[in-house]
């Protein structure tokens, strides 16, 4: 089984997984209320590394991203025997910005976090391609479960999994576009709450094959989408309670507490109260723990597996810090002070943008040594869309626009009626066109649990300039929501789950360049989840408006 | 007034990408949110504040102030012209 075999966390708490974690026991939060670094940026609130601690971890030739991650992944391999070079062993980065604060310095260089992956990768000698899920704020929990998926099924012996998200103007300003953002430390489920605290940290877990029993193990996870909306959770928990209830925890007795998003913004928390209620679990005690190190986006999945875990190796349940009454509606029992327990799982669940939401059963010394195989799949039809050209499956389409028009022309032919399609960015619009005609056959009881794995190698670099547009100009000074949303390249997966009501597992991957080996393991292991019959899954990449690439395919499961 | 509905109704046209909708197709009186309007969502309405607070100086102290005032084009056009500082 996927067995956690070492980890760290370096955030401004600590530089182990257990200084951490001794600090949240001792109620101690790295939270700040920060001005704007000019007077047009609002103030908020964030735990960030100090200048020392910056100076203290950096490796010069990496930036911050890089050498936070290297610093953690040195760490977590100290005491574990593998070989880094070996083809069973791989590299999977969680990130959703990356290196996005070298954008604010120079728009020319490659701050893909791909190419970050690569360079990382390369730091360890790590040979096989580095895979990078940049799924929103879900993406620590999407790595953990394909690391399990991929360990469990054999494909890799050792996985490395390293989740990191360093603040900058850049997102500061983009939340707090998006209304987001307290000035004051977050308040998860509380009545007062008006918004979260961004934090910086990096969290690496050493995920391995092993038959022993003791030891942490990723169980089970599961991804569902709420089809509801690009930034707002479903009202009713929706996706979160569907990913919930794939766990079957209802007759597990071993589960000491749910480990909540707890964001602190309005709508997350009520959400998560209310899947919570849905899928029959409100008598587990639930804590969230951004009042301690803020939202640290990409780590966030790992980080709080990680201490929840510490937590139950110590025996207890961590209390909630910022919150005191509770200001949801859904019936959750929310943890204020640390409890005492003997139970040794627990659940971690989290949501994003892009409409997308995960939990994951964590469990120690379990005696279940399932070994899983990797399921083989038949493809159905495939498009392929390029700056001027259009095949269907390998027909071409005679079409009489090229760049961003053809896009239009696609959707005036195929879609058509969806004002929404206008206001998408560019990735969004080739994505939205190329699935959508390659769904038109498929019955709409497929297309409900159908799954979306995209990979690309630029993210949103498009949009993300764009967006740092909105910002350049401190005198004219207008961070744009409707831009800062499509800076996470996942996003293309709601634009199409809301229209087409799919509510499968959607994840967005990075790769350094297009590998086909990589991209069909992720396809197979993802036929693990026992809902997914058909999926869509490829390559979309796009820079700019004249060059951009969409080749999809459906593909259908081979039982 | 007139002028100002008029240009407004440009504004929000390009700043949300209403491509499908031409001016004239905006009666000044219709609501803007909600399934009969023009099918904006939470997202539009952050960027409107910022349209009006990037070509007419109104910032709003609270978000929920804002709702309000965008319950058609001419609402908003009377909340502009009594509150615009450029």
């Amino acid at each position: 089984m996927a067995t956690i075999i070492s980890h760290n966390i370096i955030s401004p708490l600590g530089l182990s997984s257990n200084d951490n974690f001794k600090a949240l026991l001792e109620g101690v939060s790295s939270i700040v209320s920060c001005q704007g670094v000019h007077e047009g940026m609002r103030p908020y609130s964030a735990s960030l590394f100090t200048a020392e601690a910056n100076k203290e971890l950096a490796i010069e030739g990496y930036s911050r991203y890089e050498a936070l991650s290297i610093q953690s992944i040195k760490k977590a391999l100290e005491g574990v025997d593998f070989d880094l070079s070996s083809s069973e062993t791989c590299l999977i980065l969680s990130t959703t910005k990356g290196n996005i604060e070298q954008l604010e310095k120079d728009c020319s260089i490659n701050i893909s976090p791909a190419s970050a992956a690569q360079r990382i990768a390369d730091f360890f000698e790590i040979k096989t391609t580095p895979i990078t899920v940049c799924n929103a704020c879900i993406s620590g929990v999407s790595a953990m479960l394909l690391a399990q998926r991929l360990v469990d099924a054999g494909v890799y012996k050792n996985i490395v999994v390293c989740g990191c998200d360093v603040q900058c103007e850049f997102i500061i300003s983009g939340f707090q576009s998006l209304n987001a953002v307290s000035p004051n430390p977050c308040c998860p489920f509380d009545i007062e709450r008006i918004g979260l605290s961004l934090g910086e940290a990096v969290a690496t877990v050493i995920v391995s094959q092993s038959h022993a029993s003791a030891g942490w193990k990723i169980i089970k996870g599961c991804v569902r989408n709420d089809a509801y909306h690009n930034t707002t959770p479903s009202p009713v928990g929706e996706g979160c309670c569907m990913a919930l209830s794939q766990l079957a925890l209802k007759n597990n007795d071993d589960i000491a507490f749910i480990n909540a998003h707890g964001t602190a913004t309005m709508f997350n928390d009520q959400m998560e109260s209310k899947a919570i209620e849905s899928a029959d679990l409100s008598h587990l005690p639930v804590n969230a723990l951004k009042g301690y190190f803020g939202h640290t986006m990409g780590a966030a999945g790992i980080i709080e597996s990680i201490i929840s875990m510490e937590a139950l190796d110590a025996g207890v349940i961590l209390g909630t810090k910022g919150f005191s009454i509770k200001g949801v509606s859904g019936k959750v029992n929310v943890i204020t002070q640390p409890v005492k327990t003997n139970k040794k799982s627990f659940v971690k669940i989290i949501s994003g943008f892009g409409g997308c939401n995960g939990a994951l059963l964590m469990s120690k010394e379990t005696h279940n040594n399932d070994q899983s195989k990797l399921s083989e799949y038949k493809k159905i039809s495939t498009i392929k869309i390029v700056n001027n050209r259009v095949l269907i499956n390998g027909a071409e389409l005679e079409v009489a626009n090229e760049g961003k028009a053809l896009l239009k022309e696609l959707y005036t032919k195929y879609i058509g009626n969806y004002p929404k399609f206008h206001k998408m960015d560019l990735l969004c619009q080739l994505g939205f066109v190329a699935i959508q005609i390659l769904l038109k056959d498929l019955e709409s009881e497929a297309k409900r649990n159908l799954a979306i794995a995209l990979f690309n190698s630029s993210s949103s670099i498009a949009t993300d300039k764009e967006y740092i547009k909105t910002i350049a100009d401190k005198d004219n000074y207008f961070p744009s929501p409707a831009l800062f949303v499509y800076t996470l390249p996942n996003i293309v997966l709601s634009e199409v789950a809301i229209k087409e009501g799919i509510n499968g597992e959607t994840t967005m991957y990075l790769l350094p360049q297009k590998d086909e080996y990589v991209m069909t393991q992720v396809a197979k292991s993802t036929f693990a989840d026992n809902d997914v019959k058909e999926m869509v899954v490829g390559w979309i990449d796009c820079f700019n408006e004249s060059n951009f690439i969409a080749e999809l395919s459906i593909i259908k499961k081979l039982e | 007034m007139e002028n100002l509905i008029k240009t407004l109704k440009e504004q929000i046209i390009e700043a949300l990408n209403l491509e499908e909708i031409t001016p004239e197709e905006i009666n000044a009186n219709d609501p803007i949110f909600g399934d009969n309007g023009l099918g904006l969502d939470s997202i539009d309405a952050l960027e409107l504040i910022v349209l009006l607070e990037k070509n007419y100086g109104i910032r709003f102290a609270d978000p929920s102030e804002a709702k309000k005032v965008f319950g058609s084009i001419a609402t908003i056009a009377e909340y502009v012209s009594k509150n615009r500082t450029k």
